[in-house]
């Protein structure tokens, strides 16, 4: 996606102010700890993606990018808190001057601003995880495989397919609640069209034969078959399509008879054991308020559930990640497992009841029309008062909470029957209606059943619709599921054998035929990997602590490798392989640079040893190196560089200072002199705890570089070079020389005291020092490219003493002796 | 998010999420009967990239589907 060329950074963090020139090429940012290397990864991450993930990350309470991303002592003026970075965008062949502020971490301004630049900046938005820390790539390989599956989706932004997933769940399910729904309408009207035609069941003979009776008597001609558009009334003048507007007496009677004998039922004793089943049940999720409130408190989450949009708690408007929200809705679920449970047993004994008042409900509506029609106003008030009770109390059992009321419908289904008492006076009035000749009989019975026919036909189309609906919704569902778990594993198993294939190379010398399984299963992603052919095992099983720190590297390398392909071009390693070991880092380093030759990687460690792997292997060059030196609240990482030591140091000593200027002298010295024993592989005194001073190291240093002289002036004298026997002798005279008007021998008989003493010299007196100590260190390293000297190779038998730019190069090769003249025939063939 | 991210073969340049969701719609459109939905599903998660529950009741049952 990027590289990155350069990062200047302000007020941010813990740094006032720092220049680094990265140039698209890997960079190494190294320290002790708490000298501000976490503060350059930041300010890549800020002004890249715009944020700080360890700011932001779970567990990391009220603290917050804007109210802590600014230096300590800039919290009054956020604007100047700032992050830039000139940043090449290969895929544009562009470069542009990125810059943020904590004011306002999500304005980019970008120069020259472009849609092509700003999109490939919103790509790093969504990609946070180019900057990771050991604590994070870790986490990967140690985590628990439920946690480590969404880890690992969330990398590969596979937590969106999870969400697609949920939302395609939902409507299926939705639309089979609509289906079952549609469904019970359709049989509730074919109950209806049944009892008006007084046939057993809605089948086409039935309904055919029946009609076909009526429309004999009108001398109409019978109907030959039911098609989804033919009228019962068929040849019938006048009669429009409506229903007609007096009381049909025979479809009346049995509508009322049907009406009253449901209401009838709840007298029953059936009725009042389901109704003492459904009030236990109920009550049991009562019995205490605090199971009461919990009951509420699992409708509350459901509906949460329901209404969670993908992106924000419906709660409280704070963004939330689906795997962050179903997470915490999970956990709270879990714990009201036991009231869910008494919670379905209850609606489970509810249920029957509420379809036998959805079915007196259904019969209400249909009996009203003609109890308009035949009762009075106070009797027809208890019907439509019976009709609104029965349509309340259907609804609070569909609500169930809250429990009292639900409780208050129970304890009303028994007596809620004063209904009957007006039904009873209904079918009186409707018996008192005179008998309608056949003719008129037959006509009102084909009125009326082709108006059921017509509300059936409807409720079977919407049924039908919802049916297919609901079979097309969930099969859509079903594949989903099939796809993107087949898909799925198949970009685990190329994850797989990359991250098996890239770490078999950092321990080709023990693990040459490792492999490793990624196991995805039900949302869990299990890790195994194999240990010395012993069998599969968790990475934390068995594997050592840098096993693991390499296993967790090679994970994320594989990952970013399949998520980003040739976009994997930038990313941050911040101190991830501390617990590896040193020749495993070295095969770290090599892998980088031959694995990942167009990424560029910008690697943070407080390891020296470390960083030198990354010089020797051309991971990185030692001019793209910085080294943090120390670090204070005002002034922030002091960068290593020794032109500003040296400065440093007079400063402080032409301030009167000395004691500081001292104390910085020796750190320094200690520092430098830890670098030339390394480039010379000199051989220091052992150290149980890896602590040398000053005069553990300048000293065995200046008489290696006296003896490397030495050597290589040999070697060069048996090759009778003699401008390179008088370039090495002018290094010799310029050796001793400064060396001994540093008296470095001298300070040596005693360093205690004596090193102690430089505090207590006059000005004069120590700048004498500092400047007989800087001309040694110059001596160290190479004119021409200030990189330290360097034996090569690092190990093994010593060929050259070199610098990195090749201006000092000096072989330890002498030429071979000339072979003795040979007189003896016999010799001369034992020879050849 | 999707569009931003390419897979490991530089060629083909399409996400992981989008290579599933190709495959998916794929799938879809096999299913006989299903060739509507198929058609909208493509026009909705990829093309589009709308996933909303809108987008995907459109897709599912049409524009009448409200």
């Amino acid at each position: 996606m990027i590289k990155v060329e350069e990062l200047h950074i302000f007020e941010f963090r813990g740094i006032k102010k720092l220049n680094l020139n990265l140039n698209r090429r890997n960079f190494a940012v190294c320290g002790a700890n708490g000298t501000g290397k976490s503060g350059v990864v930041d300010a890549l991450e800020f002004v890249l993606a715009g944020t700080i993930s360890r700011l932001t990350g779970k567990g990391r309470g009220d603290i917050s990018v804007k109210v802590h991303g600014a230096h300590v002592d800039c919290q009054s003026d956020l604007e100047k808190a700032a992050v830039e970075a000139v940043v090449w965008i290969p895929s544009l062949n562009r470069t542009v001057r990125a810059r943020r502020t904590v004011k306002a971490p999500s304005v980019l301004k970008l120069t020259p601003d472009s849609p092509e630049a700003r999109k490939v900046f919103r790509k790093l938005e969504a990609h946070p995880e180019f900057a990771l820390s050991r604590r994070e790539i870790i986490r990967f390989v140690l985590a628990e495989p439920g946690q480590r599956a969404k880890d690992v989706q969330a990398l590969l932004k596979l937590d969106e397919l999870e969400a697609l997933r949920l939302r395609l769940q939902r409507i299926a399910n939705a639309a089979a609640s609509t289906s079952k729904k549609a469904l019970t309408d359709r049989n509730a009207a074919g109950a209806v069209l049944a009892r008006a035609m007084d046939i057993a069941e809605v089948a086409d003979p039935l309904v055919l034969e029946a009609a076909n009776m009526r429309r004999a008597v009108l001398g109409l001609a019978p109907l030959p078959e039911l098609g989804s558009a033919a009228s019962l009334r068929e040849g019938m003048a006048s009669v429009n399509g409506k229903q007609a507007s007096r009381v049909i007496k025979a479809v009346a009677k049995v509508d009322v008879a049907a009406a009253t004998a449901s209401l009838n039922s709840r007298v029953g004793d059936d009725f009042a054991a389901l109704l003492e089943e459904a009030k236990a049940a109920t009550c049991a999720l009562q019995v205490d308020e605090a199971m009461l409130n919990a009951v509420v408190r699992d409708d509350f989450l459901k509906t949460a559930l329901e209404l969670y949009d993908g992106e924000v708690c419906p709660a409280c408007d704070t963004p939330k990640s689906l795997e962050e929200f179903g997470s915490t809705i999970g956990r709270k679920r879990a714990k009201l497992e036991e009231v869910r449970s008494l919670r379905e047993r209850a609606e489970r004994a509810i249920a029957p009841l509420s379809a036998a008042i959805e079915v007196d409900l259904a019969l209400a509506r249909t009996v009203y029309p003609d109890a308009k029609l035949l009762l009075d106003e106070a009797e027809l008030k208890v019907l439509a008062d019976h009709g609104l009770a029965l349509k309340a109390a259907a609804a609070q059992l569909r609500a169930f909470l809250p429990l009292s009321l639900t409780l208050g419908v129970l304890e009303e289904l028994a007596s809620q029957t004063a209904a009957i008492e007006s039904f009873g006076r209904l079918e009186t009035l409707i018996d008192g209606l005179p008998e309608p000749s056949d003719q008129d009989a037959a006509q009102e019975y084909l009125i009326a059943a082709q108006h059921r026919l017509e509300a059936f036909r409807k409720a079977s189309a919407t049924a039908e619709v919802a049916e297919d609906r609901a079979f097309k919704a969930r099969r859509v569902f079903d594949l989903f599921k099939l796809t993107s778990d087949t898909a799925l594993e198949g970009v685990y198993a190329e994850v797989q054998r990359d991250f098996a294939d890239l770490y078999r190379r950092i321990n080709s010398d023990d693990e040459g035929a490792f492999e490793a399984k990624l196991d995805p299963t039900l949302g869990r992603l299990g890790f195994g990997v194999d240990f010395y052919g012993r069998g599969f095992f968790p990475p934390g099983a068995y594997h050592s602590e840098g096993h693991q720190d390499s296993m967790g590297l090679c994970l994320y390398l594989a990952l970013m490798r399949h998520l980003l392909g040739s976009g994997f071009t930038f990313t941050v390693l911040d101190d991830v392989l501390m617990s590896v070991d040193a020749g495993h880092r070295r095969e770290v380093s090599k892998l980088l640079r031959a694995e990942f030759p167009d990424t560029q990687f910008v690697l943070t460690t407080h390891d020296k040893a470390w960083l030198k792997f990354m010089g020797t292997t051309k991971l990185v060059e030692p001019k793209d190196t910085v080294h943090f030196r120390k670090w204070t609240v005002a002034d922030g990482p002091t960068v290593w560089a020794k032109g500003d030591v040296w400065d440093e140091i007079r400063s402080l000593a032409s301030g009167d200072d000395v004691s500081g200027a001292a104390a910085l002298l020796r750190r320094s010295l200690e520092h430098m002199a830890s670098e030339f024993c390394q480039a010379l592989r000199v051989k220091v005194e052992f150290s149980v705890d890896g602590h040398h001073d000053l005069g553990d190291l300048l000293d065995p240093a200046i008489n290696q570089l006296r003896s490397l002289y030495k050597e290589a002036r040999v070697a060069a004298d048996s090759w009778k070079a003699s401008d390179r026997i008088e370039a090495i002798r002018r290094l010799e005279k310029a050796l001793e020389e400064t060396a001994s008007l540093a008296k470095v021998e001298q300070w040596q008989i005693n360093r205690t005291v004596h090193y102690n003493e430089w505090a207590n010299l006059h000005r004069d007196e120590f700048l004498a020092v500092v400047n007989a100590f800087h001309a040694l260190c110059v001596l160290f390293e190479c004119d021409a490219c200030g990189v330290p000297i360097e034996v090569s190779p690092p190990r093994g038998s010593r060929e050259y003493i070199q610098c990195l730019c090749g201006e000092v190069k000096f072989s330890f090769m002498k030429k071979p002796k000339e072979r003795p003249a040979t007189s003896s025939p016999a010799v001369s063939r034992a020879l050849s | 998010m999707t569009e931003n991210m390419e897979t490991a073969n530089p060629s083909e340049k399409v996400s992981v999420v989008e290579r599933i969701l190709s495959a998916f719609v794929a799938a879809v459109s096999a299913e006989e009967g299903f060739e509507e939905i198929s058609h909208r599903l493509q026009l909705k998660l990829i093309e589009e990239k709308d996933h909303t529950d809108d987008a995907l009741e459109m897709a599912l049952f049409g524009a009448s589907h409200s």
